[in-house]
C-alpha cells in the first residue's frame, strides 16, 4: 500500500502509468479524500492556467498579419544586406 | 512556385518528411515563398507562446521578430533533426531567457520542495490536507489570481508549463526546447504546477 505523499507524486504522471498502475492509483484516491482533492486541484490549475493564457494570447488576425509582413520585409532587407 | 517544394512543404507541415532534402535546400536558399510560407504558419504559434510567458504586446511581438532574425539568419543551423517549431520555440526560450535575464536555475534545490514536503506527516500521510475543491475552484476560475500566482514560476518552469498544458507539446519536444533531460522536465512540471496549487490555495484561504 503506496502512502499519500508517494501516491501526490504519481499523481502528476498519471497519464504515462500502465494500466494496473492506473488503478491501483485509483483505488487509493477513491478512498483517501485528501489524495482526492489533491487530484482534483492538480486539474483545476490546469484549467484556470489553460484560461489564463487562451485571454492573455488573443491576437487580433488583422495584426497577425500585418506583424508577418513585417518580419519579412525586415528579414528580407537584412539577406539583401549580407 | 513550380520549384518549390511544395508537396514536401505539405507533408513537412503534417510533421512527416522534415528532414527531406529539397525542403532544407528550399529552406537553406531562402526562396521567397519559403519564407512567406513559414513565417505565415508560426508567427501566431510564436505570439501566442511570448504572451503566454507574461510578456506585453510590444515585447511579444519584438521577441517574435527576434525570432525570425535569429532563424533566417543562421537558416543553415536548422538541418530538420528536430520539427521546425521545436526548433523556433528553442529559440525563443533562448532569446527569452536574455529578456529576463534569468540564468539557469539550479535544478536541485527549490525552495517549493521544502514546502511541499512539510504538508506530509513524516509516516507519509497528509498533516496539511489540500483544502475543499470546490473552495479552491473559485480562486482557480480568477484570472487574476491566476495571473499573479504564474509570476511565482522560473521561466523554464513557466515555460514547461505552458508547453504541456497549453499547446500539448510532446515530453519530447519540450526537453528539446528547453535542453532538458527527461527526468528534469519531470521535476520542472511538478515543481510548477505545485508552485501554482500552493499559491492558489493561499488565496482561496484569504
Amino acid at each position: 500500500m503506496k502512502s499519500c505523499k508517494e501516491v501526490h507524486k504519481l499523481l502528476h504522471s498519471e497519464e504515462d502509468l500502465g494500466l494496473m498502475e492506473k488503478i491501483k492509483l485509483r483505488i487509493h484516491t477513491i478512498m483517501c479524500k485528501h489524495c482526492n482533492a489533491y487530484r482534483r486541484h492538480l486539474q483545476l490549475v490546469r484549467q484556470g492556467v489553460a484560461k489564463w493564457v487562451e485571454k492573455a494570447s488573443d491576437v487580433d488576425p488583422e495584426r497577425v498579419k500585418d506583424l508577418e509582413k513585417k518580419f519579412l520585409r525586415k528579414t528580407k532587407r537584412r539577406n539583401n544586406s549580407d | 512556385m513550380d520549384k518549390l517544394c511544395l508537396n514536401c512543404l505539405n507533408l513537412y507541415m503534417s510533421k512527416k518528411t522534415y528532414h527531406s532534402v529539397e525542403f532544407l535546400k528550399d529552406l537553406h536558399e531562402k526562396k521567397t515563398e519559403m519564407m512567406e510560407h513559414i513565417v505565415h504558419s508560426y508567427t501566431l504559434p510564436l505570439l501566442k507562446g511570448a504572451l503566454s510567458l507574461g510578456l506585453s504586446r510590444d515585447q511579444a511581438e519584438d521577441l517574435a521578430q527576434q525570432v525570425w532574425e535569429a532563424f533566417f539568419s543562421k537558416v543553415e543551423n536548422f538541418q530538420g533533426r528536430s520539427h521546425i517549431r521545436t526548433y523556433l520555440f528553442g529559440i525563443l526560450y533562448n532569446k527569452s531567457k536574455e529578456l529576463f535575464r534569468e540564468t539557469k536555475k539550479s535544478l536541485n534545490n527549490d525552495p517549493i520542495d521544502d514546502i511541499v514536503e512539510s504538508r506530509f506527516s513524516p509516516e507519509g500521510q497528509w498533516g496539511a490536507p489540500p483544502i475543499d475543491p470546490e473552495k479552491f475552484a473559485l480562486t482557480a476560475e480568477s484570472m487574476t489570481h491566476v495571473e499573479q500566482c504564474l509570476q511565482n514560476l522560473s521561466l523554464n518552469q513557466r515555460m514547461a508549463f505552458c508547453l504541456k498544458e497549453i499547446d500539448h507539446e510532446s515530453n519530447e519536444s519540450i526537453c528539446k526546447i528547453l535542453e532538458v533531460t527527461s527526468t528534469n522536465l519531470g521535476v520542472l512540471l511538478y515543481r510548477a504546477r505545485n508552485y501554482l496549487r500552493e499559491c492558489i490555495e493561499k488565496k482561496s484561504n484569504l
